[in-house]
Parts: structure tokens; C-alpha cells; sequence
């Protein structure tokens, strides 16, 4: 990461600041998308309002498992 | 009180420009919105689109789609909400053990 490491001094808050932003506009985004492939694959059947037991636990195993796949990815990518 | 010492330009507050979180909760909404309305599209309206107006049926099932994929985004908040608190544990408890060992 030249450029992030070649930032002068000076610079290196108003970087930081965007950082953050966009980290926040990422969170956000990574959250929107979850919510629809969970719901993609957990849901397919609209005979009542509310999401029964078994959608109600494979959202919860679905984004669990991506929270973790994303961790791991993580690790990896810092390698 | 920058009037006080000889005055001063007027700073930028520091911390989170407000116009930028707005814009991002602003965007965040429509992206959810376009994904519901794609979502329940895909599940609830027919392929074959032999008619123009939305059957009755097409419509429960749009009102039921949304309504069940906003219980889904609650529900999921709830567990992301639980992953970072328990993330920011582990570092916590990580940075603390550091500076045991220092």
C-alpha cells in the first residue's frame, strides 16, 4: 500500500477521517447485503407475515457464518 | 472564546461531519428499499407477466415478502450488534494482557 504509507504528515488526518467514513459507508453496505443473500436463501414461502422458527434460525446461522467466513478472510488477506 | 485570546479563524468542529452520516443513512435506506422491492419481485410476481395489474395473491405476498424481510434485517442487526460487542471484548481483553506483560 504505497500511496496509504507515502502520505505526508499533514495529510495523514484528513486521510484518516475519510478512512473512517469510508469504513462506515462499508459497514452499512456489507449489513444491506447480508440481509438480502440471507434472505434470498432462507425465505421462500409468504403464508404469514412474520418469519417462522426455521427461517428464523437459518438467517441467524446464515449471518453468523458469514460474520466468521469474513473474520477468516480477514486473517487471510493480511497474510 | 477565541475572542477572548485576540480572536481566530472559526475551526471546522472535529468529529463526524453530520452532512456525511446523512448521506450515508440517506443511502443506505434507498439500497434497502431497491433490494426489497427486487427481492419480493423475484419471489412473489410470476415469470410469466400475462397480465398488467398485480394479481391479489401477488399482492398479499408483496405485503407478507416485506414484511418478513424487515423482521430479517432486525433480526440480523441483533446479531452483527452481538459480534462487534464481542469482537470489541476480545480486543479489549487483548490490549489489557498486553499491558500486563509490559
Amino acid at each position: 500500500m504505497d500511496a496509504v504509507q507515502n502520505l505526508p504528515p499533514y495529510k495523514q488526518q484528513e486521510f484518516m477521517q475519510h478512512l473512517e467514513q469510508m469504513q462506515l459507508k462499508d459497514s452499512l453496505s456489507m449489513y444491506n447485503r447480508l440481509v438480502e443473500r440471507c434472505f434470498d436463501g432462507c425465505v421462500s414461502s409468504f403464508r404469514s407475515k412474520t418469519l417462522d422458527k426455521s427461517e428464523i434460525s437459518c438467517m441467524e446461522n446464515c449471518s453468523g457464518r458469514y460474520i466468521k467466513m469474513t473474520q477468516r478472510v480477514g486473517l487471510r488477506f493480511a497474510e | 472564546m477565541n475572542n477572548f485570546f485576540g480572536g481566530g479563524e472559526e475551526q471546522k468542529p472535529q468529529g463526524p461531519d453530520p452532512v456525511f452520516a446523512a448521506k450515508t443513512e440517506m443511502e443506505m435506506y434507498t439500497d434497502l428499499f431497491n433490494k426489497i422491492a427486487s427481492e419480493c419481485f423475484q419471489k412473489c410476481a410470476s415469470r410469466k407477466h400475462k397480465e398488467p395489474d398485480l394479481s391479489l395473491g401477488e399482492m398479499t405476498c408483496t405485503d407478507r415478502c416485506v414484511s418478513k424481510y424487515l423482521e430479517g434485517q432486525q433480526l440480523i442487526g441483533v446479531v452483527l450488534q452481538k459480534a462487534n460487542e464481542q469482537q470489541a471484548q476480545q480486543q479489549a481483553a487483548m490490549q489489557s494482557m498486553q499491558q500486563n506483560f509490559n
